[in-house]
């Protein structure tokens, strides 16, 4: 009896410090960002509730945050959209085709990936800079899925891979052609596998930061982490307030998204581990 | 539809090296016929049923659909299944997960962009036919072995196809069931008179599904005929062994001469083939393998009476009880010969006497 008591106290101690160590510094940001002052745990201080520095960031047009978000949403959906429309055919073919050397390819796309970013900055940079395209949505899109596709590839193959082959040869039977079963076979049962794969691409486009910084310059194409951490330079002192009312606001989509559809999420990135 | 094979072959390069899974098959089955291509696993019956659906391309020889030419592999022809008209049941049903019953059903003829109405009557009637109408609306999750079985073999039947192929359909099945869906899908095949290639490594299945059937081995054709011949006329040791249960004894023996006849001389015994024994012309000398099948074996308990005749001497070395019948296994001197007898009361070491009817031998090239 002593010994189950300690148990679950165990368990609840664990999970109280697992959250405490992940979610504080979020309830901290939540806190100054909901503070009067920044500083409200210095002595002599208090905590005094106020909604101005969220609603400065939401209503004060010249911090552009309503740009900065809409520009994250379009360059995140179109970089998780184009991904999957590239990765699922891709996968599709190397799973169930008869193509020679389909492993190769697949280590090649693995090795592809191992690429630090920050190696290919630079050249990225004078590339967009040349075809015009700085500050523009495409010149995010296209790294963005450059750099997500492996992962997207070889999470959507093992997914596929899952899937018998024996329903292939009966809808191949059934007088369905290699982009019939496609469509009417694998796409439908892959459904869980690739909105989880649609949604780390999103996700990944939404907090990417690097690239963002150096090819875009302004609210035009200017995205959420970018905005953020350029939010300071504006005034004369560092407006954490704001900043952080910034930065929570910039966080609910991802959040939104993630808490709406984590069942699906785990199920697609779960489904190799367990049957069914 | 009227199948015609021949000297078909396929190779598969495998790390192992080139497999020939099935070498020069010829074969044809009639229209309306249920032929069983029977085999143990690796006999290249699976890859046979496939290159007649047009799943597998044939590295060697012709198909031909009635006067149709499906597959040459000298002239670089091959049909896709969808234009063959083929229908297949899969040993694991494949039905697809994320459709109902219905709509599985309904598949091959929304492919076909057959009219919704059309589609309707047909699913409906070819879920009559094998009675799980009330499940149309369920998901194949929520299926027994059985139901999703007949499913499958409602899908199959509902685009009413040139040529029914199954491949192992009935070994996911419990072994009740499995008798029971046998004789209805023999039914069901009569009544559709549809021309039916069955998959099985299940000689029973072979025996009481089959006008005729196949017999493979090494993806070699070893034997083709009615299921009685198969049993009655075995061509070589192994069509003789693998059909019938329990299986033929084989023996090694030697055909020798004596005053009074030809004798057989077997694990040390003699045995007078005079009495209704015609051997084969050319293996009626020296050493060839007789073959014995327990249930042509009388057995006596005891030491046999007369030293003389068709008879072996030998003692009980194992007793299976089999219900009705008993398998004796008998230690013939340095042999062993399996017999079944319904005689109770055996003992192991026990002397007995197996009379051996010389019409019923079966004798193969060694």
């Amino acid at each position: 009896m002593r010994e189950e008591a300690l148990k679950r106290a165990l368990v609840w101690l664990g999970a109280a410090g697992t959250l405490l160590f992940c979610l504080g510094p979020v309830v901290y940001m939540a806190l100054i960002a909901l503070a009067q002052s920044p500083d409200f745990l210095g002595p002599g201080r208090g905590f005094e509730p106020t909604l101005q520095h969220l609603a400065a960031v939401a209503l004060r047009p010249s911090l552009h945050f309503w740009d900065y978000l809409g520009n994250s949403l379009i360059v995140s959906a179109a970089s998780a959209g184009l991904c999957l429309l590239v990765a699922g055919p891709a996968a599709f073919a190397l799973t169930r085709l008869d193509l020679p050397g389909r492993l190769v390819i697949l280590l090649a796309i693995l090795a592809v990936s191992m690429f630090p970013p920050v190696s290919l900055v630079s050249l990225l940079f004078k590339m967009m800079t040349a075809l015009g395209w700085i500050n523009t949505y495409p010149a995010l899109v296209l790294p963005y899925v450059a750099w997500v596709l492996p992962l997207s590839l070889w999470i959507l193959a093992s997914y596929f891979g899952q899937i018998p082959r024996d329903l292939d040869r009966a809808a191949l039977i059934d007088g369905c052609s290699s982009w019939q079963i496609l469509r009417r076979v694998i796409l439908p049962l892959a459904g869980p596998g690739l909105f989880s794969t649609g949604l780390l691409a999103f996700i990944f486009a939404f907090n990417e930061f690097l690239l963002a910084l150096l090819l875009t310059t302004d609210h035009q194409a200017r995205t959420i982490p970018v905005g953020a951490a350029l939010f300071q330079g504006l005034h004369g002192e560092t407006p954490w307030g704001e900043i952080m009312a910034f930065a929570c606001l910039a966080v609910l989509p991802a959040i939104g998204l993630t808490v709406a559809f984590q069942r699906r999420v785990i199920h697609g990135l779960t489904r190799g581990a367990v049957r069914g | 539809m009227r199948l015609r094979l021949e000297n078909l072959s396929k190779g598969f390069a495998s790390l192992r090296g080139r497999v020939q899974a099935v070498q020069g098959v010829s074969l044809e089955i009639e229209a309306g016929e249920f032929f069983v291509l029977l085999g143990p696993s690796g006999s290249g019956k699976s890859t046979l049923l496939n290159l007649i659906a047009g799943l597998e391309r044939p590295t060697g020889g012709r198909i031909w659909f009635g006067e149709r030419p499906m597959a040459d592999a000298a002239a670089g022809l091959f049909v896709p299944p969808r234009p063959r008209n083929v229908a297949m049941v899969f040993q694991t049903y494949a039905l697809y997960p994320h459709l109902s019953v219905f709509e599985n059903i309904a598949f091959p003829l929304r492919v076909d962009r057959v009219r919704a109405g059309d589609i309707e009557a047909r699913v409906r009637a070819a879920a009559e036919s094998v009675e799980i109408s009330d499940l149309l609306p369920a998901r194949p999750a929520e299926l027994s072995g059985g139901q999703r079985q007949r499913t499958a073999i409602a899908r199959a039947i509902v685009r009413r196809p040139g040529v029914l192929l199954l491949d192992e359909p009935l070994s996911n099945l419990d072994a009740r069931l499995r008798a029971s869906t046998r004789v209805e899908l023999k039914r069901l095949q009569r009544r559709l008179n549809l021309t039916t290639v069955y998959v099985t490594h299940d000689q029973v299945e072979a025996m009481t599904l089959g006008d005729r059937i196949g017999l493979l081995n090494k993806g070699r054709l070893e034997q083709v005929g009615r299921p009685e011949e198969l049993y009655r006329r075995p061509a070589s040791p192994f069509a003789a062994t693998f059909i019938g249960s329990p299986a033929m004894n084989l023996v090694e023996a030697r055909v020798e001469e004596r005053g009074d006849g030809p004798v057989l001389r077997l694990a040390g015994q003699a045995v007078s083939l005079v009495k209704g024994c015609v051997l084969p012309e050319r293996l009626d000398r020296g050493r060839l393998l007789v073959g014995l099948r327990p249930e042509d074996i009388g057995l006596i308990p005891g030491p046999a009476q007369a030293a003389q005749g068709q008879v072996l001497r030998g003692r009980v070395a194992s007793l299976e009880p089999l219900g009705r019948e008993t398998l004796v296994r008998v230690s013939v001197g340095d042999e062993e010969i399996a017999a079944l007898t319904s005689t109770k009361d055996l003992e192991v070491g026990a002397p007995v006497t197996l009379e051996v009817d010389p019409a019923r031998l079966h004798f193969f090239r060694p």
